[in-house]
C-alpha cells in the first residue's frame, strides 16, 4: 500500500486482496497520503473482461490500522524507539450500497477505491433515482442527504419513527427539522400549501417559539441550511395552543413564558357527548377483555344520544332530564343512580371501577371539557396554520391522553370524511411508548394503530418519538418507513427493534452526540449517518430574537 | 487460471534443452547449508591490532558512543523454486528457477523504516550452459537466463546466494552517503567507496580466527561487552578487514557459551581509531536491536531491523508454491510441444 501512489485526488486506495472482496463487502488499503473514515462513501469501477464497467458504491462502516505482518504486542515499544522496521497497514471495510449496473461480480483487488461526492455520491445512495425529495440532513464532509418523498407522503409509505435517549433535545428538534425542511423547501411542490402538521408539545415549552427567529442564526448557519436548500429561519406558519386553565370563568391559555398568541383549548360537553370522546377519559392502557370498555361504550351512546336533541350550539346539554354544565355535572350524574338506569344489568363491581376511574379522571381532565357558554369557540383549529402546536406539557398524564387521543381521532375523521390523501397532515408525537404502548390496549393506540396502517391512504404522516422502540406497539414501528435513531442506551441498541441498524451502527449509537441521527430509508440498504442543522428558530424564550417582530411578518402582536 | 499467459505460441522457451522439473520438493536437496561458503579460508589474523596480548580482556564500553546519525542494515533472501533438470544429447545439466530480493531498513532519527526493496528472479543452469533467453512463466513473472559453470547438484542454489551476495553489496553501495553506517548481513564483501562506513554483522560463528586460548575470553564475554579489535587479511576477498566479537545477550541456561555472540567487521582502511570508536557505539548499541526469543527463534543474533526486513522481503517474493506450479504448467506444456 505504501507503494501505491495516485494521481487523482479523490483516489483513496485500492481494494485489497488479504481480505475476501465481495459484490456486497470488500475491504480497501488505504493508500499512503489518503483519510478514509467512517461514513465516507467510495467507488470501485471495476471493468468486466467484456469492457463493460460496472461501479461499486459503499459506505465505509470500520476503518482499522495495524502493523502489518506484525505478530507480537510488543512491536509497538519496538517500533517507537526505533529498532524495528514497521508498516503500517491502513484498511476500510465498505458496505456496498449500490451495484451499478446490477452485475453482482466481485470487485478486482487491486481496484482503485475512490471517494464519492457530489452526484456520484447522490448516486451511491440511490438518490438520483428519488423523483420527489427532501434534504433530511447532510453528512459530515458536507453532502446532502434526502429521503424519498414518497415514503413520506404515503406514495410508496408513510411515517418516521425517531427513537433516542431523552435529555439531548434530539428526537424533537430532528422531527421539527424535518418539518421545516418538508414545509420551507419546494420538496412538497403544489401540497406544500395545504399540507398541514400537527405538533404536541410534550415536554417543556420547546416548541412555543417554532414562529421566532433563533438568536444563534449565525453566517455559518446559514450556510448549512443554504446547502441544504433551505433558508433559515422560524416556521412562517404557526398556531399556538394549550390547555385552558383550571381556575377562572374566563378561558384562558395556560402558560408559562409565552402570552402572546397562543389560543386556550377546551372541549364543549356536547362535543364531548356528540364525538364519543368519553373514551379517552379512560385512555390509560387496561385489558381488552375488561367489563368497563363494555360499560363506556354504553353510556357513550347514551351521551351521544342526548347530545342530538336540543340546540347544537348550545356548549351544555340535558341528559335524562338533567342539566349538565360542567364536567363535574357529569360526574355527579355518573355518580348517581342514573348511571344504573342507563346500564341496567351492570355488575356492582364493574361500576364501582367505573366510578373510582371516572373520578381519577376528572381530577386531570375535568376541566378541559365545560357546558357553559365560555367555552364555545375555543375548539382546537388544526387546519388554520400549516403548523398547529398543541401544548400538553403542563397536563397530567391521563389529560395528556385525552388531547391526544381526541385530537388525532377528530383529524382522522375529518380526513375521512374527506376521502383523499391530500391534503398532507405530519403528526409529531413524542413519548409514543405512552400512547401506544407494546403490552395492553388503549384507544389512543387504536387510533394511533389507524393512521401508522392506514394514514398511508389518508396522507397522515406519523413522525414518532420514543426513548425505546422496543416498548412502542409492534405495528406502529414496523409501519414507518423511515427509522430515525438519535443516542441510544446500549442495552436498547441491542434489541431487535432495531435490526436495522448494522453492528457498527449500533454501537455508534450509544455514542451520538447531539444533532447526530442514524437515518434508515427503505431505499437505501445501509444506515446512514447525518447531522442536521441547528434549529434557526428559537427553542425558549432566551434564544428569541429581539428584533423578530419587525422582520417576521407573521409574527403575531 | 493455471495456463500460462502472454506466451508467444513460439519459439520455445527452453531452446535445445529438454528441461524437465525434479518432482521432489526444492528442500529435500538442500542438505548442505550453503553459510559456511560465506567464510573464506586462508586468512591471516593480527589479534594485537587493538591491545598487546597480555592485555586482551572483555571491553565494555564506558560513556557516551555514537553511531552515525544513519543506520542502513542491509540484507538478502534467496529460494529456490524448482530444480529441474535440462538435457541437451548426452549432456545432463543442474538448474533451478529462483527468487532473491535484498533490502533496506533506514534507522534515522530514532525511526526505523524501509528503504528500497530489490527482487530478481533467474533460471539457471550448471556446467556454463544457459536457456536461450528470458522464461516468461507469466506476463509479469520473467526469470532471467544465468549461467554458472558448477556442475554440483547445489551449484544453481549456490548461484543465486551469490547473485544475492552481489545484489546486497550492490545495494548497500548505493545507499552509502557520508553520514550513513551500513550494516551488511553477512562478512562484508566489499569496500565503502569513500562515504561512509560499513560493517559486516556475522550472526553465526563458524570460525574463530582467533587461538584456541581466547575461547575462555569469548565465553565468559558479559552482554555489552566485546574482544579487543584484531585484523584479517584473506585471500579472496582482496582486503584486509578489522574485526570484533561481541555479546548481545546472555545465553540462557543451558545454552551454549558462544550464544548470543556475534563477529563484526569493516574495512581496515578506517583505521584503528575510527574502528574503535565505531566498535564501542556498535557494543553498545546492537544489543537494544536483538530480539527476545519469544519474538525470533534465532534470537538474539538476528537483529530486529535484519529479522523484519527478511519478512518483508519473503513476502515480496511472492508464493513460491503458486510460481512452483505456474514453471511445472510451463515445462509440462514444452514437453508436450516436444
Amino acid at each position: 500500500m505504501a507503494e501505491s501512489t495516485f494521481p487523482n485526488n479523490a483516489a483513496a486506495g485500492v481494494v485489497l486482496g488479504s481480505e475476501d472482496a465481495g459484490p456486497l463487502e470488500f475491504w480497501v488499503g488505504v493508500a499512503e497520503g489518503a483519510v478514509l473514515e467512517l461514513d465516507d462513501l467510495v467507488v470501485a469501477d471495476v471493468t468486466l473482461p467484456d469492457g463493460q464497467v460496472v461501479s461499486f458504491f459503499g459506505i465505509v462502516d470500520i476503518v482499522r490500522k495495524r502493523y502489518e505482518g506484525g505478530q507480537f504486542d510488543s512491536d509497538a515499544f519496538r517500533a517507537a524507539e526505533g529498532t524495528l522496521p514497521v508498516e503500517v497497514s491502513y484498511a476500510a471495510h465498505i458496505q456496498v450500497t449500490r451495484v451499478d449496473p446490477e452485475i453482482f461480480v466481485p470487485p478486482h483487488p487491486g481496484n482503485a477505491v475512490r471517494i464519492v461526492r457530489g452526484e456520484e455520491f447522490q448516486r451511491a445512495l440511490f438518490i438520483d433515482r428519488m423523483e420527489k425529495k427532501v434534504a433530511i440532513g447532510h453528512t459530515r464532509s458536507g453532502e446532502t442527504v434526502f429521503a424519498n418523498l414518497d415514503f413520506l407522503d404515503g406514495t410508496r409509505g408513510a411515517h418516521v419513527s425517531i427513537s433516542g435517549v431523552s435529555g439531548v433535545a434530539t428526537k424533537t428538534s430532528y422531527a421539527t427539522f424535518l418539518l421545516y425542511s418538508l414545509f420551507h423547501s419546494d420538496a412538497l411542490g403544489a401540497d406544500a400549501t395545504n399540507a398541514r402538521a400537527l405538533i404536541f408539545n410534550v415536554k417543556g415549552e420547546d416548541l412555543l417559539w417554532l414562529d421566532k427567529p433563533n438568536t444563534h442564526i449565525s453566517a455559518t448557519l446559514t450556510e448549512e441550511y443554504k446547502t441544504l436548500g433551505l433558508e433559515a429561519g422560524p416556521f412562517a406558519s404557526v398556531g399556538f395552543f394549550a390547555p385552558a386553565r383550571r381556575q377562572g370563568k374566563v378561558v384562558v391559555p395556560e402558560v408559562g413564558s409565552r402570552h402572546e398568541g397562543v389560543h386556550p383549548y377546551i372541549w364543549t360537553l356536547r362535543e364531548f357527548a356528540r364525538d364519543n370522546l368519553l373514551r379517552f377519559a379512560f385512555a390509560d392502557a387496561q385489558d381488552t377483555r375488561s367489563q368497563i370498555s363494555f360499560l363506556i361504550y354504553r353510556i357513550e351512546r347514551e351521551l351521544e344520544r342526548a347530545a342530538k336533541v336540543g340546540d347544537p350550539k348550545d356548549p351544555g346539554l340535558e341528559v335524562h332530564g338533567t342539566r349538565l354544565e360542567s364536567f363535574d355535572d357529569l360526574v355527579e350524574m355518573l355518580d348517581s343512580e342514573t348511571l344504573d338506569h342507563m346500564v341496567s344489568n351492570a355488575a356492582t363491581g364493574t361500576l364501582d371501577a367505573f366510578r373510582r376511574r371516572l373520578h381519577a379522571a376528572a381530577q386531570h381532565m375535568g376541566h378541559l371539557v365545560r357546558g357553559d357558554k365560555e367555552a364555545a369557540q375555543h375548539r382546537i383549529d388544526w387546519q388554520a396554520n400549516q403548523v398547529t402546536v398543541v401544548d400538553i406539557h403542563t397536563l397530567h398524564d391521563i389529560a395528556q391522553m385525552f388531547v391526544v387521543g381526541v385530537l388525532l381521532k377528530r383529524m382522522m375523521r375529518e380526513k375521512e370524511t374527506q376521502g383523499t390523501a391530500r391534503p398532507l397532515v405530519f403528526v409529531v408525537l413524542d413519548e409514543l411508548n405512552k400512547y401506544a404502548p407494546r403490552s395492553g390496549w388503549s384507544p389512543i393506540q387504536d387510533v394511533l394503530l389507524d393512521i401508522a396502517e392506514r394514514g398511508r391512504s389518508l396522507g397522515v404522516c406519523l413522525f414518532g418519538a420514543q426513548q425505546t422502540a422496543s416498548e412502542v406497539e409492534r405495528r406502529i414501528v414496523a409501519n414507518a418507513a423511515m427509522k430515525v435513531v438519535g443516542r441510544l442506551d446500549a442495552a436498547e441498541a441491542e434489541r431487535g427493534e432495531y435490526g436495522f441498524l448494522t453492528r457498527v451502527a449500533r454501537q455508534r449509537a450509544t455514542m451520538l452526540s447531539p444533532g447526530s441521527m442514524i437515518v434508515t430509508q427503505p431505499e437505501i440498504p445501509t444506515p446512514v449517518l447525518l447531522k442536521f442543522p441547528f434549529p434557526s428558530w428559537a427553542t425558549r424564550q432566551s434564544e428569541v430574537r429581539e428584533d423578530s417582530t419587525a422582520d417576521d411578518p407573521f409574527a403575531r402582536t | 487460471m493455471l495456463e500460462t499467459q502472454g506466451l508467444p505460441s513460439s519459439p520455445p522457451a527452453f531452446g535445445d534443452f529438454r528441461v524437465r522439473v525434479d518432482p521432489w520438493e526444492v528442500d529435500y536437496g538442500d542438505q548442505t547449508p550453503l553459510a559456511p561458503s560465506d567464510d573464506e579460508p586462508n586468512e591471516q589474523v593480527d589479534h594485537q591490532v587493538e591491545t598487546k596480548e597480555a592485555a586482551w580482556a572483555a571491553i565494555t564500553p564506558q560513556g557516551e558512543t555514537s553511531l552515525p546519525p544513519r543506520v542502513v542494515f542491509i540484507d538478502g533472501v534467496r529460494r529456490l523454486e524448482v530444480r529441474i533438470n535440462a538435457r541437451k544429447a548426452d549432456q545432463l545439466i543442474y538448474g533451478g528457477f529462483g527468487s532473491f530480493g535484498v533490502g533496506a531498513v533506514d534507522v534515522e532519527n530514532s525511526a526505523a523504516s524501509f528503504g528500497e526493496l530489490r527482487i530478481s528472479r533467474i533460471a539457471v543452469l550448471g556446467a556454463g550452459e544457459s536457456l536461450p533467453g528470458p522464461v516468461h512463466v507469466r506476463k509479469n513473472l520473467v526469470y532471467g537466463a544465468e549461467s554458472t559453470p558448477n556442475i554440483e547438484l547445489d551449484g544453481p542454489l549456490r548461484h543465486i546466494q551469490k547473485s544475492m551476495r552481489l545484489a546486497e553489496a550492490t545495494l548497500a553501495r548505493d545507499t552509502c552517503r557520508d553520514d550513513t553506517l551500513t550494516i551488511v548481513d553477512g562478512p562484508l564483501s566489499f569496500e565503502p567507496a569513500r562515504k561512509g562506513l560499513a560493517l559486516g554483522y556475522i550472526k553465526r560463528i563458524h570460525q574463530l580466527y582467533l587461538p584456541a586460548r581466547f575461547i575462555p575470553l569469548l565465553a565468559g564475554l558479559p552482554a555489552g561487552a566485546r574482544t579487543p579489535i584484531f585484523s584479517i587479511q584473506s585471500a579472496g576477498a582482496g582486503f584486509s578487514r578489522y574485526s570484533w566479537f561481541q555479546r548481545l545477550a546472555h545465553p540462557g541456561p543451558g545454552e551454549t557459551d558462544l550464544h548470543g555472540i556475534v563477529r563484526l567487521e569493516l574495512s581496515a582502511n578506517v583505521g584503528v581509531e575510527t574502528a574503535r570508536r565505531l566498535a564501542d557505539s556498535a557494543t553498545a548499541w546492537l544489543p537494544r536491536t536483538a530480539p527476545k526469543r519469544a519474538r525470533d527463534p534465532r534470537s538474539p543474533q538476528n537483529l530486529l531491523p535484519i529479522g523484519a526486513l527478511e519478512q518483508k522481503l519473503r513476502a515480496a517474493l511472492g508464493d513460491a508454491r503458486l510460481f512452483r506450479r505456474w514453471i511445472e504448467v510451463l515445462v509440462t506444456k514444452e514437453a508436450i510441444r516436444g
